[in-house]
């Protein structure tokens, strides 16, 4: 069975996954706040953060395929937002035509918007992936904690990580379960009862996953082996990093 | 003697309806051990899962002297070492590291205690080698003696086990009795495998039908031939 995880290069020993995981979220964190609040039309900028995304990537020994998937996965979304963008704005029209009756105009404001949510969600997603994969999913947990993130949400964060797992599996058992018992029929039937007895198995799998944490002295508290210090490499990070971004700002100057 | 674990009386029932144990009661004295045995779906498993207050029927029950409730029921969970029948639902960490460490953790030992500890369990339970594996990728053996090393880490006074010789090898089934027979915890083991309970266990509980049949000492109880065939069980090679 093939998984997917979120924190694949969290164990490489690159330098970035030996960082502290509170100046990683930090240090990310500010670096989505810039890439936010930089103008769409400021292109260099972008390109030099996408830049300095890559260095990263390429310390943290992440090959780029496995952000490039990472990236894949949130694009869609943000296309969905924004794809009607350049119909519906009004503004200089850039392109213009008739389909049936009906009339498209392309403006140029409304393009502009479109490449400014593209753009800042690729880099955004870049900017998680990297911090998660490369950041145990205990310690992001943890230093979330230590940085006051609510308990609830750190809860249903580690309890979807666990859970995830536990789904994956399940939907793999069950469709070998109907393998070894069906010779090549119309798979549909099959489905609708696979998924339904799926649905029930996870439920009762996640209760007794939590039943057996209990069993093991859980009590909400999420602890882990690493106690975390702050080393001077960490300091390091975090202003080389934010010296960077604040030196791209003022070279294309202006806040968008 | 000393009574570590006392049940009066117990009943539980499933929320759908099935009554899993009736009117059972129970003693276990400190430093004993004992052997549950009985048919598929004689209670055994329900009875074990009471053991830490997993499971509440009706009825008392006093491990320690305390008696399990909300209050109480931290500190019994630290006393009692339960380990599953299914191995599947006790393992949830990333790696089998993370997962032996998952109990010591939560019992706020100091990190140089919690690494001896995990280590030694696993060193115990032969799965030092699985240290940075998936645990939910292992072999049904492997994952039993995960099982294991998750529940002795956390050091319990009483040790309660649902079939710990199930899916074991042959070699890791005997480790398994040297180390059981090695240490003097309370245990509690629930088993289809008479012979374990043999070599461990100085009495027997019969159950079936969530009921307790009969309870006595060990080879007295084994070579009643007929009680165990009237319960579905087979006496074991060794007698
Ligand atoms: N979650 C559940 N919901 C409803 N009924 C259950 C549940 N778990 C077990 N039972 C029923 O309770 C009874 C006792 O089950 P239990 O698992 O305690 O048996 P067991 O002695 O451990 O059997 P085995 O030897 O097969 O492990 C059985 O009749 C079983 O069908
Ligand atoms: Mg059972």
């Amino acid at each position: 069975m093939e998984h997917y995880y979120f924190d694949e290069y969290s164990r490489n020993q690159s330098i970035i996954s030996r960082l502290d995981p509170r100046i990683k979220i930090i240090t990310f964190l500010a670096f989505i706040f810039f890439i936010i609040f930089t103008s769409a039309q400021n292109i260099y900028s972008f390109a030099y953060y996408g830049l300095i995304l890559i260095m990263l990537t390429i310390f943290a020994k992440i090959p780029f395929l496995f952000i490039l998937k990472r990236i894949l996965t949130i694009i869609p979304f943000a296309i969905m937002v924004a794809i009607f963008m350049p119909f519906l704005k009004g503004g200089t029209p850039i392109a213009r035509w008739r389909i049936a009756q009906i009339h498209f105009t392309i403006s140029r404001e409304g393009v502009l918007i479109f490449w400014n949510c593209f753009i800042k969600a690729v880099l955004s997603a870049s900017c998680l992936a990297i911090l998660g994969s490369t950041t145990k999913f205990a310690d992001l947990l943890k230093g979330l904690i230590d940085l006051k993130m609510p308990k609830i949400i750190i809860m249903v964060l580690s309890f979807m990580y666990r859970y995830i797992f536990l789904a994956e599996d399940q939907m793999m058992k069950i469709k070998y379960a109907v393998a070894a018992r069906s010779c090549a029929r119309p798979k549909i039937r099959a489905f609708s009862g696979r998924l339904s007895v799926f649905f029930i198995h996870v439920y009762e799998k996640a209760e007794m996953v939590y039943i057996a944490m209990c069993a093991r002295g859980f009590t909400g508290d999420i602890k882990t082996l690493d106690a975390f210090r702050i080393k001077p490499q960490d300091i390091a990070f975090m202003l080389i990093i934010i010296a960077l971004l604040t030196f791209i700002k003022s070279l294309t100057g202006g806040y968008g | 003697m000393d009574k570590v674990i006392e049940i009066v009386n117990l009943t539980f029932t499933y929320p759908d309806g099935t009554k899993a144990l009736q009117n059972l009661s129970l003693e276990v004295a400190a430093g004993e051990s004992i052997g549950i045995i009985g048919p598929n779906g004689a209670g055994k498993s329900t009875l074990l899962l009471h053991l830490n207050g997993i499971l509440k029927g009706d009825g008392l029950i006093k491990v320690c002297g305390l008696e399990i409730n909300a209050a109480n029921l931290a500190s019994i969970r630290k006393k009692v070492g339960l380990v599953f029948q299914d191995a599947d639902s006790q393992l949830f960490m990333p790696s089998v590291f993370d997962d032996v460490a998952f109990g010591p953790l939560n019992l706020d030992w100091p990190k140089e205690k919690i690494i001896r500890e995990v280590d030694s369990a696993l060193v115990q339970t032969d799965t030092m080698h699985l240290k940075d594996r998936l645990s939910h990728h292992l072999s049904y053996g492997e994952k039993k003696r995960t099982c294991l090393a998750t529940v002795l880490a956390m050091k319990p006074e009483i040790l309660v086990f649902d079939e710990p010789s199930s899916n074991l090898d042959p070699r890791h089934r005997r480790d398994l009795i040297n180390f059981l027979k090695k240490i003097n915890h309370t245990k509690v083991i629930a088993t289809h495998d008479l012979d374990f309970v043999l070599q461990l266990c100085s009495r027997v509980a019969l159950l079936d039908n969530g009921r307790l049949v009969l309870e006595g000492e060990t080879i007295a109880m084994l070579k009643n031939n007929a009680l165990l065939e009237s319960h579905g069980l087979e006496a074991a090679h060794g007698i």
